[in-house]
């Protein structure tokens, strides 16, 4: 085998440049060299001095050196100049030879470089910049494997996620970086079918347990190597939700101040009381408190009522406990209220009115803000909020909704007032309207009876003019007449004066003698005993003129009606019973038969005896009245034959 | 005219009771005048009692005008004609007259001749 044609061969068909040299030049290259440096023939190659092969001289001092001190050397980088001054990079191994007769050779192998290098930067450029991307963005980075979870992460992953390394990540199990773990299964299902998934928010869970909402994005890629990687985005929106939160929550309370202010404008007032529990539900739930109320004032009794109140679900009602509170419990909160402002304590424990404190307390109360419902000018009670699971925080809008709240309430209170005052008015016109209506009926029955009577008698008188008994007629209808018009003056002034007139202290048992004395007359005649029984001391608050009518019709009622042949004592009593004196005028005369007159006893026009002078049926319709107008009530009872009882309530002297 | 012979008169107005009475008996002698004081009075009277026109005061004690038309019925039925005779005339009155078949019309105090002649002749 010759050896040295193959050898031949070989260097001259290898894509390496080959070549010998001694110190001075080359002594023998391959084509690849000719070709490499650009040149034209081998002998051209020889011919050219081996300095100008180098672009930097100082390379192959520093190569020649390395030879002589390890003679050999291996892929060392060279930036070499072909024949027309353009370089390449290439690697170039050297080995020193000696022969036989003692001559030194340096025989090396030059490869061209220069694209493999390029290629090799350019990778390294981009893992500089995907490094540096990772580093200098803020969103967390990941890709992960179905078999393997998470492969890669960022710093900003480990950083947002709360790890203290890359390793730790991939550690944990993938599904516990959600809040919900479920969740991640259904999102790469997700991003499997569509390829992937943009912006999406999620709860994630840091490694000490805290949570945060993030967008993700994710995309599904098959890698160079053809294993399917998901890889992913994770941008932090806590800030931006905490903001969007808000912002919604100033949204809710918008509308809530907007539907408060108008919901009880117009409101029917039999739908208040509904309107006001369901405002104290949405203001309640809206502050996250525990219980809403509005409490009212007694100022006479120095106390407080828990008036309306809402609860949340599983709290219990203390609307019992807090009746008839006494203010006097409660010195910071009623001053505050009583100077317009609010009573704020966040913190049920620091409160210092000892006795409040155990009332709250005893309600569960942590945190409690309540505001004064003012009403011109003065606190007629307050609304509030209280929170029992956990202490509240802030109290700013929640003093906020309470001022328009209790502002609501006060409005209505005074339309509700005005409403009452205006119906009572009305009532009253009504009452009023009707009396006049059935006294105009009864005295026009009355002055028409007589003057037909007297047309009537005027006439047979005519005719018969020396008729005496005619005569005896027509003054007694003159006479009756007369006293129709006296009537209707009582009436009159009733009507005018039950305003008007002012109360005195009365002694009753005075007045009661007065008003036998004025009738002594008939009293004699008739023979009739009275029998009085009410001490001497009992005195009333009353208009002295309606007293003194009521106990004449009454007193003259039971001289007319309720004496007999056999039966001539009237009993008069009064006796102070609590807050009531309770007088009773009873006769032993005929009686009425109630069963049919019940309804009728103080009816306008109403007579109940067949006698010739019976009346105008006024007296008791005119004693009720009275009776009414200062306050008091009349009853009466009675039985066929057996007498009658009239009782009368006035109430006592205060 | 002849035939209608029997009135009864109910009042609680004794001065009416004699004015009306004087007033009938001058223009008819033949006639016959029963007086009751108040609705029960007359009820009492018309159980034992027939008449052929009844005038009835409205406002009386004991028992009223329309409390007698109320308690008519339960005794034997008549054939009278009834006349509501009172001082003046409520329009609720008319209105409760006009739907009362047992009343025939309602006439205005006083009772005077041209009245009672309209009545005796109907």
């Amino acid at each position: 085998m010759d050896f040295g044609q193959l050898l031949e061969s070989v260097t001259q068909n290898i894509s390496e440049a080959v070549f010998r040299s001694d110190k001075d030049r080359l002594i023998y290259v391959n084509n690849a060299f000719v070709k490499m440096f650009g040149y034209a023939s081998a002998d051209d190659v020889t011919s050219a001095p081996i300095v100008d092969m180098y672009k930097d001289p100082r390379d192959r001092s520093r190569l020649i050196q390395k030879l002589y001190a390890e003679q050999t050397y291996e892929n060392e980088e060279v930036r070499f100049l072909r024949k027309d001054g353009s370089e390449f990079v290439g690697l170039m191994s050297t080995t020193v030879h000696t022969d036989e007769e003692g001559n030194t050779y340096w025989d090396g192998a030059i490869r061209d470089v220069t694209h493999e290098k390029e290629f090799i930067d350019r990778i390294r450029s981009r893992e500089q910049l995907l490094e540096s991307i990772n580093k200098n963005i803020n969103e967390a980075i990941y890709r992960s494997e179905n078999a393997n979870g998470i492969i890669y992460v960022n710093d900003e992953f480990i950083k947002m996620f709360g790890f203290d390394s890359a390793e730790e990540v991939m550690q944990v199990d993938p599904k516990d970086l959600y809040k919900n773990p479920d969740q991640r299964a259904l999102i790469g299902e997700e991003v499997l079918k569509a390829g992937s998934i943009s912006n999406r928010e999620i709860e994630f869970r840091r490694r000490d347990g805290s949570t945060f909402w993030g967008y993700l994005n994710s995309i599904k890629i098959e890698g160079v190597d053809g294993k399917m990687y998901f890889d992913g985005a994770v941008r932090n929106i806590s800030k931006e939700k905490e903001a969007e939160n808000k912002l919604m929550k100033y949204a809710e309370m918008q509308r809530i101040l907007i539907d408060l202010s108008t919901k009880y404008i117009d409101l029917p007032l039999e739908e208040v009381g509904q309107a006001i529990n369901d405002s104290l539900k949405e203001l309640g739930t809206f502050v996250q408190a525990d219980r809403s109320y509005v409490f009212d004032f007694d100022k006479e009794k120095g106390i407080t009522n828990n008036t309306y109140e809402w609860c949340a679900v599983g709290i219990s009602s203390e609307m019992e406990r807090c009746q008839n509170v006494p203010l006097a419990m409660m010195p910071g909160l009623v001053n505050a209220h009583l100077n317009g402002e609010p009573f704020i304590c966040l913190d049920i424990d620091k409160l210092e009115e000892l006795e409040y404190k155990r009332h709250l307390i005893a309600q569960g109360i942590k945190s409690i803000v309540t505001m004064p419902m003012i009403h011109d000018k003065e606190c007629v009670g307050f609304v509030g909020f209280d929170w029992v699971k956990a202490p509240h925080p802030s109290s700013e809008k929640e003093v906020l909704l309470l001022e328009l709240f209790s502002e609501m309430l006060v409005n209505i209170r005074i339309r509700s007032h005005n409403e009452s005052e205006l119906r009572k008015l009305f009532d009253k016109t009504t009452e009023q309207n009707q009396r006049l209506k059935d006294f105009s009926y009864i005295t026009s029955h009355n002055f028409r009876s007589s003057v037909a009577n007297l047309v009537g008698l005027l006439s047979i008188i005519e005719d018969d003019p020396g008729n005496k008994e005619y005569f005896d007629m027509l003054k007694a209808t003159a006479l009756k007449l007369n006293l129709a018009i006296d009537a209707i003056n009582d009436l009159l002034n009733f009507e005018k004066d039950i305003s008007t007139l002012d109360k005195e202290d009365i002694n009753l048992l005075e007045v009661v003698n007065d008003v036998i004395f004025l009738n002594k007359k008939s009293a004699i005649e008739k023979n009739i005993q009275f029998n009085i029984d009410i001490d001497e001391s009992l005195t009333l608050r009353i208009l002295p003129a309606y007293l003194q009518s009521i106990l004449h019709n009454l007193i003259t009622n039971a001289m007319k009606y309720g004496v007999t042949e056999d039966q001539r004592k009237i009993n008069i009593s009064a006796k102070k019973e609590s807050k009531e004196v309770f007088l009773t005028i009873a006769d032993h005369g005929r009686g009425i038969d109630l069963s049919r007159y019940q309804g009728k006893m103080f009816q306008l026009g109403s007579r109940f005896h067949a006698e010739v002078d019976s009346g105008h049926g006024m007296g008791l319709y005119m004693t009720k009245q009275q009776v009414e107008a200062v306050g008091g009530r009349i009853e009466v009872e009675s039985e066929l034959n057996k007498g009658t009882k009239f009782k009368v309530y006035f109430s006592a002297k205060s | 005219m002849q035939n209608l012979s029997r009135i009864l008169l109910v009042d609680d107005d004794p001065i009416f009771l004699t004015l009306a009475e004087l007033a009938i008996k001058k223009d008819s002698d033949s006639i016959e005048i029963f007086k009751a004081m108040n609705g029960e009075e007359a009820i009492s009277f018309l159980k034992l009692n027939a008449v052929d026109i009844i005038f009835l005061d409205l406002n009386m004690p004991v028992m009223n005008g329309w409390e007698f038309l109320d308690a008519l019925p339960e005794i034997e039925s008549h054939d009278e004609k009834i006349y509501i005779l009172t001082s003046s005339i409520d329009p609720s009155d008319q209105k409760k007259a006009d739907q009362s078949p047992l009343v025939t019309a309602m006439l205005e105090k006083p009772l005077d001749r041209e009245k009672i002649a309209k009545t005796l002749s109907n």
